[in-house]
């Protein structure tokens, strides 16, 4: 057993790990996962280091993790300026994850062969292989789903209820990965409730408040983390979700880009689930028969187990398809990736309840469903509809923008450092200016949002020393830009003393004299 | 004796604390900010330290069973032939009403009384529970022993009278209030033959028969239920030393008489007992089986009470700590740990939880600058961790405790923990001014409040 998990670890880390390289060394780290990193850069290296500089616009957990090992890159750095570190431990987090998968089909009962190939199901679904690569969230937020699902599956088969403490807390964690987690941390509790009722025996009031007590048990964990993200927040920012009510945040990211996004999603209900349902079923295209499945063995046999996966991973998977319906999401294409443990588990346990002497057949129909996976996930990835961010990494025509954006990142920072500045000369907005800070040899010259003076400088940049501005094209809410020169980003910028273009022509960015 | 809280300083231990208050004093002087950051990062540190050593104690207690376990069919098999004399040490003072229930309760313990000793301990001036006790006393098993009027007059003086007499093979305390186990002393017997002589003592569980009676008894039943079945059996299995609780404690005579018995002036004489059997390098183990008391109901005197502990471990740890070389090399690190973050960290944790609760209140309240000043970034954090996740992880503990001693109606008791460490805060800050104004001052404990209340007892003191 204890070889047999070392090799699917051994073998998912150097994947991985091969992976996060070809992701760093053709410069196609995500915006998304620069940006993650450079929240947990600022609050060491910025000009005004202070643990609140990560930010409350994301949920934190993907940038503490980072924490530890930012100092590293004074001596490797490649691992902060080019994004390395973020994609290392991405890959890293998911190849825990692989073997959390693992050892559920192994508590689940699923016999050695079948194990093996529905870990490899999972651990080389080309969603899964790409995120694992790629530094975005999604590893960290996956780990932490299946480590829920692990114990939740543990507490379903022991009923102790010592059992639902790391429950409560892989819940937990989770809602620092992500706030999509918000979905497990109110169905978690609920179910444990009511499984707890319905198994103890005896008197009502006693059973009502065993489960009300297993319930609180299970959910404390989440919920706290849910009131303590948002304390944090409107102590410090001032907001108590800033992710929906920031300028920055995810609705208002939304809402910016609600034309783009129904012009590819459609922006009526049967558009929007017609393209849902495309994505979802492009990356897991059996996940409802698996889950029909699953829930007649519950409903028939009375076997609990499979709602663990279902439970934690489907309120994910709910959430997300409910937030594109209702027009508050992007609609990416990585909002299904749930889906993929989620039929590679159900598999697993309907395999694992086949009675011994069931014809071979049927142990072979399960893993042939989720094995399908892999080829119509390729299919889709490669259509850039559906697959709108990963096509900015894997076709040819994204990649180049993506690794274009990059060098222009590096050419701003090489200039700037070239300058010689002192430090607090350049005022920008980090929101968008975070691969030129991460780039830049010399962080402290900037000015960036998270400074607690980042207000008073923004109001009068020429009394605080700032000599430049450092303004960004296309950032909808740049701060620095909407500030002196109004907002809308087709304004003339008056005071121009240089500008950067993309390998395409256009201009990214733009630097003024104050 | 060289351990004893006879003198609570000893003379080296006062001239140190003379000198660094001193020189604490001169530096606060020229430099006061300084002061006031080395304090906060200090007992920041002090503080997280406590909290983990807790979290890593129920953690480990989590992994197996730790407690010793004897099955009723285990502890029935011995002949009586083959069972040791046992000699149960009860000393009372002032407890007259108690006492008839005591003789039912004793006499429901399983083991022949050819071979059980009791001896009720009363203090000469007490004549009402003397009176009470004769009049009760039939059993030939059962004797009085009237400890003659002298100083200290504590409990542990008390028992070391009884332990000169005694003639047991093993020896027990309980206290008169208390419904032990039927089999326990069977239990014991069973589980020190089987332990083997590296073991010389046992500590039974202890739990209380008036949970119910109202939201102090409820917190302190839920506060038991965590000591006794997950941070003491936490200790056994780091393999640490065990502060005793104040009743059923099961000893080898013998070694607890080499050993020099209770320190009649500490006012926690069991706690102080349990270190002293791990610097002598013996065991403790914990007892699954347990003795019933009676939680203490009333606020005043649940205060009274609990201050004694405080002052108690306050005492231990001071005593423990007057030779700090041979402590170390005595208990190694991880006693010392123990002594330090539990004997000590548990009365200062509670004494400090109120300073910083009015730190917080006052910073949300005020924002005065000068807490930025004091309040350094690191420490900064960490006291924030220690505020946000300390109390959360303390009261969740509370909750699975609720849970695990099958007592999930107890949810709302462990989610209002907080207001029973303001109570606890209360008692610490009256344990600290006892300890430096009346070491050795017995804080008597009225029992029977659960009685009642035409047969309340006449207050003690």
């Amino acid at each position: 057993m204890r070889s047999e998990r070392r090799i699917v670890l051994l073998t998912c880390g150097l994947a991985y790990l091969v992976m996060a390289l070809w992701f760093w060394r053709h410069d196609l780290v995500p915006g998304d996962s620069a940006s993650r990193a450079a929240n947990a850069y600022y609050t060491i290296f910025s000009r005004d280091p202070h643990l609140a500089a990560i930010g409350f616009v994301w949920n934190p957990l993907p940038s503490l993790i980072l924490l530890p090992f930012l100092p590293l890159g004074l001596l490797v750095p490649a691992l902060t300026q080019e994004g390395l570190l973020v994609v290392l431990v991405s890959a890293a987090l998911m190849t825990a994850t692989v073997a959390v998968v693992h050892d559920v089909l192994r508590r689940s009962g699923v016999p050695v062969t079948p194990r093996l190939v529905l870990t490899a199901a999972f651990a080389l679904h080309p969603m899964i292989v790409v995120y694992a690569g790629n530094g975005m969230s999604e590893a960290c937020f996956l780990l932490c789903l299946l480590l829920a699902v692990r114990s939740l599956l543990i507490w379903l088969l022991d009923g102790r209820p010592e059992s639902l403490v790391p429950l409560g807390l892989a819940v937990g964690l989770a809602y620092g990965a992500r706030y999509e987690a918000l979905a497990p941390v109110a169905a978690v509790p609920v179910l444990v409730g009511l499984i707890s009722y319905v198994r103890h025996t005896g008197d009502r009031s006693i059973r009502l408040a065993t489960a009300r007590t297993d319930a609180v048990i299970a959910g404390l964990p989440g919920l706290l983390a849910v009131l303590l993200w948002a304390t944090a927040g409107r102590l410090i920012v001032g907001q108590w979700f800033a992710t929906f009510s920031s300028q920055y945040g995810n609705s208002a990211q939304v809402s910016a880009n609600s034309g783009g996004i129904s012009s590819v999603t459609g922006d009526d209900l049967p558009g929007r689930l017609g393209y849902g349902l495309q994505q979802l079923l492009g990356l897991a295209p059996f996940v409802l028969v698996l889950l029909a499945a699953a829930l007649l063995v519950v409903w028939r046999r009375n076997d609990l187990r499979p709602l663990a996966p279902v439970t934690v991973l489907g309120a994910v998977l709910a959430f997300d398809v409910l937030a594109f319906l209702s027009g508050t999401s992007f609609g990416w294409l990585r909002f299904h990736i749930a889906a993929v443990p989620l039929s590679v588990l159900l598999a697993g346990h309907l395999i694992a309840v086949l009675p011994a002497r069931a014809p071979g057949w049927r142990r072979v129909v399960p893993l042939v469903l989720v094995l399908a996976a892999i080829p119509s996930t390729l299919i889709t990835l490669g259509r850039p509809t559906l697959a709108r961010e990963e096509s900015e990494w894997l076709t040819a025509g994204g990649a180049a923008r993506t690794s274009g954006l990059a060098h222009v990142n590096r050419r701003v920072a090489a200039d700037l450092d070239a300058l010689g500045l002192p430090e607090g000369a350049v005022l920008t907005d980090a929101a968008y200016a975070f691969g030129v800070v991460l780039a830049s040899d010399n962080p402290k010259q900037f000015v960036i949002t998270p400074d607690r003076d980042f207000p008073a400088v923004l109001a009068d940049p020429a009394a605080h020393g700032v000599r430049y501005l450092l303004l960004s094209a296309q950032g909808a809410a740049d701060a620095v830009r909407t500030r002196h020169f109004g907002p809308g980003s087709g304004v003339t910028l008056t005071g121009a003393v240089r500008t950067w273009s993309d390998p395409s022509g256009g201009t990214q960015w733009t630097l003024t004299r104050v | 004796m060289r351990h004893s809280a006879h003198v609570v300083l000893s003379r080296p231990q006062r001239a140190g604390l003379i000198v660094a208050l001193l020189l604490i004093g001169v530096w606060a002087v020229l430099r006061p900010m300084a002061v006031l950051q080395t304090v906060v990062a200090l007992v920041t540190i002090a503080y997280t330290a406590a909290i983990v050593f807790r979290v890593v104690l129920v953690w480990a207690a989590g992994r197996g069973e730790h407690r010793v376990t004897v099955s009723d069919e285990e502890a029935r098999a011995i002949g009586d032939a083959e069972l040791p004399v046992y000699t149960v040490l009860v000393p009372a003072y002032r407890e007259p009403d108690v006492i008839g229930l005591l003789m039912a309760h004793l006499g429901a313990l399983e083991y022949p009384p050819d071979k059980l000793e009791v001896i009720l301990l009363l203090e000469e001036d007490d004549q009402a529970t003397i009176d009470a006790a004769e009049s009760v006393v039939t059993g030939g098993h059962i004797r009085i022993l009237v400890v003659p009027e002298s100083q200290p007059k504590t409990k542990p003086k008390a028992c070391n009278v009884g332990l000169a007499v005694a003639t047991g093979e093993f020896v027990t305390i309980y206290d008169a209030e208390d419904v032990p186990d039927p089999l326990q002393l069977r239990r014991a017997v069973v589980a020190l033959r089987r332990l083997g002589p590296t073991y010389v003592c046992l500590q039974a569980e202890l739990g209380y028969f008036n949970v119910d009676q109202n939201r102090i008894t409820q917190w302190f039943a839920l506060e038991y239920a965590t000591w006794f079945r997950s941070l003491l059996p936490g200790l056994v299995a780091l393999r640490m030393p065990i502060p005793l609780g104040g009743t059923s404690n099961h000893f080898r005579t013998a070694e607890l008489r080499e050993l020099g018995a209770w320190d009649p002036y500490n006012v926690t004489e069991d706690a102080d007992l349990g270190i002293r059997l791990a610097r002598s390098g013996h065991r403790v183990g914990v007892l699954a089986s347990v003795t019933l008391e009676e939680a203490n109901s009333d606020f005043i005197n649940w205060i009274k009470q609990r201050s004694r502990w405080y002052k108690g471990y306050l005492m231990t740890w001071l005593v423990h700590l007057r030779a700090p070389r041979a402590t170390i090399r005595q208990l190694g690190w991880r006693g010392l740990l123990c002594l330090n973050l539990f004997v000590g960290g548990t009365p200062l944790a509670a004494l400090l939880n109120a300073v910083l609760w009015a730190t917080t209140i006052l910073w949300f309240l005020d924002r005065p600058p000068i807490m930025e000043e004091i309040f350094i970034p690191p420490y900064y954090y960490l006291g924030l961790l220690c505020l946000i996740f300390g109390n959360a992880t303390v009261i969740y503990l509370n909750v699975l405790s609720a849970r695990t001693m099958n007592r999930p109606d107890l949810l709302g008791t462990a989610l209002l923990s907080p207001a029973y460490w303001a109570m606890m805060s209360l008692a610490g800050a009256k344990a600290a001014w006892q300890l430096v104004f009346k070491p050795s001052y017995w804080e008597k404990t009225t029992h029977g409040l659960h009685l009642p209340r035409k047969e309340a007892p006449a207050h003690a003191e």
